[in-house]
């Protein structure tokens, strides 16, 4: 039985992770219609520089918010200065993305080298508390906290606030929003910025809860793609509810069916697309 | 047996009939009540200012669309229920307003898809799609009707706007269907590709049902027999060619006086 | 086009370090040409196709394991990849275009994680050997140059099948749906199952490649289908010429070089593929294959021809992007 909330909660924990990195990538996507396979290495890359500030100064928030800022900048970079060229043809865009993840991938390996490099947080979190029966790691529940927050500012700015509204209309329908005279391409870098900021944020989170080394941003770029797939495109619910299916699914199936790992991914996104092929929430093919 | 089941048994089922059909969006009432008939073999038209829902008609009309009430009958049968693709094996045929055609394939490669579409053919894995002697005689039957047969091997993105618009209207008559919706079949074209889409238009085959919706009153003239007119989703007038250029009211709803 | 055979038949003189590479584009190419068809011809890219070579050449492995003959192995290899196929294809194709992207990116990965894990199988990372290749009657294949030929073979004729298939009826009707997808539905045609054909045509010529790949390398491991040789055919298919069927040989032969040749002066050849790559995405929709059509056509204007169709493929594809873009 302790074992099961163990793993119950390392599954809500990587939930956390992974809510991190899918709600941007969700978001992305549905308001622009890009699929970032860059996403991954965005995560990576914001690890690395996470890491080299935690090296540095041996200070966490500012490894935290190095490796997210960082992260943003480069996606003002990339939004602006290479998808503009191709904005409004996905394939093109999709391609472009997984262009730079290419790039991005290499560059990462000659600088940071090919050794699995970790982050250890500081003081109190890096200890345990013992919750009913069992202890668990601190580092878990703030990154389960980081989450949760910015689970929590996401519903708010998109839900409550103007600049939400804007965002919620331009993912329901582009071409009107663009006749309201929605300044939609400041809209759109906004939400790219938004996406690769938490990339970046989950990627030093992955530094010390997982590690990082050359191969994590493909490896977590798949778990985002399935909480984004059984989620649905677009919805932040769906990104919620995505995460704990995905997270609890592979920690339970890690833990007990440890050869058949990825099945415990497989059959649930297959008999979810099965049933419905736009994901829990997402919006229903034309 | 109803009096459309007595009708079709007679041979002369009307083309299509819309029995006081709504479709909502939302809050929004887009079209409102609107009943019309039109005769088999008709040259009918739809006309209204920008707005009036006519082309959400078609929509509805076409199966794009669900009719929020009423009900749409084709040749007799009710097709309220029917998807889009069902109505177009029960032979209708609809061009749009913005064309949607095949742009990276040549022309004859569009015409050859339209044609396959009936075929049994379009299965075939192991045998160049043109040795299909029927395909091709029908790809260049249709190709010569509407003057493209000297663009046969151009892609379709190549074309200009008037000869895709000429495109549009073979496509749609390469299902053969037996009623034909065309949306703004002159929208965009020069004057001299106006003439020619008119001549084009008034050689189609007379058994063929047309419905079309246009804002230029020449191509309206010229190939429309009867009218209906819409504004802000409901029938305001219905008539004859003549009596609908005659009519005041319509004039006025053209000339705005409400903005 | 037929120059290209010709041309290909030639290196079986060079050396068989030669005679490896040659091998390898081949292999790789059927792999990439496989996978034109449903990315380039359907216009659904799929990011997982790799894992299909990596069925066709564990299900060989293992078959020949557990002491089947070398053609039941086949059989028992391709009747593996056809129900993956099957399996993946269910899913696939009922989802919207981009949608099916990322998730063969996610099926791709699955069958690399099983590959991982599923130990009593695969053989986890030492992967599978292959005892080497089957001799059929008089020929022995265990010399790559004789190799070379039967690869050779199997790939001319695989591409012959796959020629036929894109120029068949039903190939224009991939094109249509790629081209435009409500249309062809108005125009009375089942779009899922013409891509789920589709699907299946491409994943069973993966499969052939995977099982030319396990006889060539002798050795099956995990790495071959992980993620980033998924990238790979992708990159090969797209820097050669999406839609092209012949385009992703080029591409095959493109990265092929760059493994095996500028790797040795430039360390970082990977990222001057990745820019190569982005270039062609932002520059040359029509990859290099486009790009030497285009050279041929305009050599032709400056001798005096008439300049035959139009528009490049890259500009078209283009358009079908966008003009998908404002749809979806």
């Amino acid at each position: 039985m302790q074992n099961f909330i163990q793993q119950t909660m390392n599954g809500v924990t990587y939930a956390g992770l992974l809510f991190l990195l899918g709600s941007g990538f969700t978001l992305i996507f549905g308001l622009m219609r890009i699929v970032n396979l860059a996403h991954g290495s965005t995560y990576l890359v914001g690890g690395y520089i996470g890491y080299t500030v935690m090296a540095a100064t041996n200070n966490f928030i500012l490894a935290l918010l190095a490796g997210a800022v960082s992260m943003g900048i480069f996606g003002v970079i990339l939004e602006r200065g290479l998808m503009r060229q191709v904005r409004g043809q996905p394939i093109s865009e999709l391609l472009l993305t997984m262009g730079v993840s290419f790039v991005m991938g290499d560059l990462a390996l000659a600088i940071f080298g090919g050794n699995p490099l970790s982050v250890r947080m500081p003081g109190g979190l890096d200890k345990s508390t013992l919750i009913g029966p069992i202890t668990y790691p601190n580092e878990r529940f703030f990154i389960l906290g980081v989450a949760i927050v910015v689970a929590v500012i996401l519903y708010v700015v998109i839900g409550r606030t103007r600049a939400g509204a804007m965002i919620r209309a331009g993912v329901d329908d582009r071409e009107m929003v663009d006749a309201l005279g929605i300044p939609i391409k400041r809209v759109f870098t906004a939400v790219f910025i938004l996406g690769t900021f938490l990339a970046g944020l989950a990627g030093v989170l992955g530094a010390s809860l997982l590690t990082l080394y050359p191969g994590a941003d493909s490896e977590i770029l798949t778990y985002a793609l399935v909480v984004v797939i059984v989620g649905g495109m677009g919805s932040l619910k769906g990104a919620v509810i995505g995460s704990l299916v995905v997270g609890l699914l592979d920690n339970y199936g890690k833990a007990y069916f440890p050869e058949l790992a990825y099945f415990s991914l497989f059959a649930p996104m297959v008999l979810i697309l099965l049933w419905r092929p736009q994901g829990l929430f997402g919006k229903s093919v034309a | 047996m109803s009096a459309n089941q007595a009708q079709r048994d007679a041979g002369s089922a009307p083309a299509l009939v819309l029995d006081d059909v709504h479709r909502r969006f939302g809050g929004v009432t887009a079209i409102s009540g609107v009943s019309l008939t039109v005769a088999a073999g008709a040259r009918h038209g739809i006309i209204g200012p920008n707005g009036a829902g006519k082309t959400t008609l078609f929509n509805v009309i076409s199966g794009e669309l669900a009719a929020s009430s009423g009900n749409i009958h084709l040749f007799g049968h009710n097709v309220t229920r029917m998807s889009s693709v069902r109505r177009v094996s029960r032979g209708l045929g609809r061009t749009y307003q913005i064309t949607r055609t095949f742009p990276t394939l040549t022309v004859r490669e569009n015409l050859g898809l339209a044609v396959n579409g009936l075929s049994r053919h379009k299965f075939s894995m192991l045998r160049p799609w043109k040795t299909y002697g029927d395909v091709s005689a029908a790809v260049a039957e249709l190709a010569d009707q509407f003057e493209l047969s000297p663009r046969l091997d151009s892609p379709a993105a190549d074309l200009s706007h008037g000869e895709v618009r000429q495109l549009e209207v073979a496509l749609a008559l390469a299902l053969k269907p037996r009623l034909l919706l065309l949306d703004e079949p002159g929208a965009g074209l020069s004057p001299g590709e106006r003439v020619s889409m008119r001549a084009l238009l008034k050689r189609l085959p007379s058994d063929l049902t047309l419905i079309m919706i246009e804002h230029d009153m020449e191509l309206v003239r010229d190939v429309v027999d009867s009218i209906h007119v819409l504004d802000f989703g409901q029938v305001v007038a219905n008539g004859t060619t003549a009596e609908i250029q005659a009519d005041e009211k319509v004039r006025q709803i053209y000339l705005g006086s409400r903005s | 086009m037929v120059a290209l055979v010709v041309a290909a038949i030639i290196p079986q003189l060079g050396s068989s370090f030669y005679v490896s590479l040659t091998l390898s584009v081949l292999i790789y190419g059927l792999l990439a040409i496989s996978l034109d068809v449903l990315a380039g011809y359907t216009g659904l890219i799929s990011l997982g196709h790799a894992s299909f070579l990596g069925v066709g050449a564990y299900g060989i492995a293992y078959a020949l394991k557990i002491g089947l003959d070398p053609i039941p192995a086949i059989g028992y290899a391709l009747v593996a990849v056809l129900v993956t196929a099957l399996l993946f294809g269910l899913v696939a194709v009922r989802v919207r275009e981009l949608t099916f992207v990322i998730l063969t990116l996610a099926l791709g990965q699955i069958v690399w994680g099983l590959a991982y894990r599923w130990v009593s199988v695969s053989g986890g990372d030492n992967g599978l050997p292959v005892p080497g290749r089957p001799s059929f009657g008089p020929f022995d294949f265990s010399a790559d140059s004789s190799y070379y030929y039967l690869v050779l073979v199997v790939f001319v004729l695989c591409v012959l099948v796959m020629w036929l298939v894109v120029h068949s009826s039903f190939g224009l009707s991939l094109r249509g749906i790629r081209d435009n997808e409500a249309r062809m539905r108005t125009l009375g045609y089942n779009v899922v199952v013409h891509k789920y054909l589709a699907f299946i045509i491409s994943a069973m010529f993966g499969g052939v490649a995977g099982v030319l790949f396990a006889f060539y390398n002798l050795y099956v491991s995990p790495t071959m289908i992980d993620f980033a040789h998924n990238g790979t055919v992708v990159q090969m298919v797209v820097v050669g010429g999406l839609g092209t069927l012949w385009g992703p040989l080029v591409g095959a032969g493109v990265i092929v070089f760059f493994q095996q040749f500028v790797s040795i002066y430039v360390p970082r050849w990977e990222t001057v593929l990745g820019v190569i790559f982005i270039l062609t995405v932002l520059f040359a929709r029509g990859g290099l294959w486009g790009g030497l059509a285009n050279l041929g056509r305009w050599l032709r204007v400056r001798a005096g021809e008439p300049p035959t169709s139009g528009a490049s493929t890259s500009q078209a594809l283009t358009e079908v992007d966008a003009a998908s873009g404002s749809g979806d």
